[in-house]
């Protein structure tokens, strides 16, 4: 399911990312990659999408969520 | 000892955005600074010097970046400063409190070949959240300096400094690894838990990626970046792509990745950043101590209540408020002296003004 339908405060193992080379590796830079473990912080609908990965808060704009797919 | 009377060294200071590069820069560089462009892209720099006796250190800080791709602006500005300005020494400037991520790029600058300090930045704010790092076993587990330092009170810029001036130095006269060790006995960086000496760790993508590194790079000219430029080529990195002319080699690089792409289930982008993190993650796993559970941390309490859906704006509007009322009631009194300076002034240079045309002007 895509990463905007998790809840705060759930996990989730990220599984792909529906996108190029560019956005899969900022992604990466980031530290969101296939295999990745993250905390969704907050995601209230609207505004700025917050998760926690390998210890680092990290933003990320909500079309990008949309993209990302975890379980 | 080489000597390094009167040189000027060329210090470059790379890091993540937020991991304090700016901060550290000032620090440094005091207010001998000016703001520069790289020609041709919108990206400034800024560049500043420090003296220490008759050695210049010029400081360029560039642009914050998580890694050294080549699909942003930022990005391709430091990395090509890097390859192709050759700095004498990398400063990396390293947020303590999110050191796996920020531990990414430093993979990718041990990778490009030049000699780095690594600065442990707001280690301060680190252990105020319960995470504990062995500064010292971070050093010998990267093979490079390691300085703990607090960017915005100060801490730690002697040793920086300290720390850069060695390396300098210990690269100048290319002493063994074990040279370097005698160097480094216990002089003011020691005491600091910086160790100098062990040679640079690489991240080790493990037999199949090696095998395929050490092919590309016998294709490539000699130079200290032969590594970083394999493994983007291997990425694919289409600048480190244009950039080999000879011919016939693209095609043969492109020949030898491909075996590598149809046995890897993720894309190799991907399988390369996943290598490159287990290295991170194994480090990290030795040199720090986690808080047990995710704490909720200040700024998570702040958030939850300043950054609320619908406490978030009144919130946002009283606080533009407070700014707006408190400028008012705290300048008006300045104002009214300023005002009554201007009044006594001219009252005062109309009674000694000699009688003439002056006058007449009011």
């Amino acid at each position: 399911m895509p990463l905007t339908q998790v809840s705060e405060g759930t996990r989730a193992v990220l599984r792909s990312i529906e996108g190029g080379r560019q956005l899969r590796g900022r992604l990466a830079a980031l530290g969101l990659l296939p295999g990745s473990e993250l905390e969704v912080i907050q995601n209230s609908g609207h505004g700025p999408f917050v998760v926690s990965v390998k210890g680092s808060r990290v933003v990320i704009g909500r079309g990008m969520a949309a993209r990302i797919a975890v379980e | 000892m080489a000597t390094t009377a009167g040189k000027t060294i060329t210090v470059a200071v790379a890091g993540n955005p937020n991991a304090g590069k700016t901060t550290i820069f000032n620090n440094l560089t005091g207010a001998r600074q000016r703001v520069g462009n790289y020609p041709g892209v919108t990206v400034e720099w800024k560049q500043g010097t420090v003296k220490r006796g008759d050695l210049t250190l010029n400081l360029v800080d560039l642009p914050g970046t998580y890694s050294l791709t080549a699909y942003s602006d930022e990005e391709l500005v430091a990395r090509d400063y890097l390859l192709n300005h050759g700095p004498d020494v990398v400063i990396d400037v390293v947020d303590a409190s999110n050191l796996e991520r920020n531990l990414f790029l430093t993979t990718e600058l041990l990778e490009i070949g030049l000699p780095i300090v690594v600065v442990l930045n707001m280690a301060d704010m680190a252990r105020a959240r319960g995470l504990q790092i062995d500064v010292a076993a971070l050093s010998a587990r990267l093979g490079v300096p390691v300085v703990p330092a607090v960017g915005n009170r100060g801490v730690g810029m002697d040793d920086i400094i300290a720390a850069v001036l060695e390396m300098k130095t210990s690269s100048t006269h290319l002493p063994g690894p074990a040279d370097v060790c005698r160097d480094s006995g216990p002089g003011p960086a020691s005491l600091t838990g910086v160790s100098l000496g062990a040679s640079r760790t690489r991240v080790n993508y493990g037999p199949e990626v090696e095998k395929l590194v050490g092919e590309i790079e016998d294709l490539l000219p000699e130079n200290d970046a032969r590594r970083w430029q394999a493994l983007k080529l291997i990425e694919s990195d289409p600048k480190v792509l244009e950039s080999i002319t000879a011919p016939g080699t693209r095609e043969r690089i492109a020949g030898l990745v491909a075996n590598l792409v149809a046995k890897s289930n993720d894309e190799v982008d991907i399988l390369l950043a996943r290598l490159r993190y287990d290295f991170i993650g194994r480090i990290c796993g030795d040199v720090c101590r986690q808080p047990q559970a995710t704490k909720t941390s200040t700024s998570d309490k702040i958030d939850r209540v300043a950054m609320h859906p619908v406490w978030g704006v009144p919130i946002f509007l009283a606080m533009m408020y407070m700014v707006f009322t408190l400028t008012f009631t705290l300048g008006n009194p300045l104002m009214n002296i300023i005002d009554q300076g201007f009044v006594l002034l001219a009252d005062f240079l109309l009674r000694v003004w000699p009688e003439g045309v002056a006058t007449h002007l009011q």
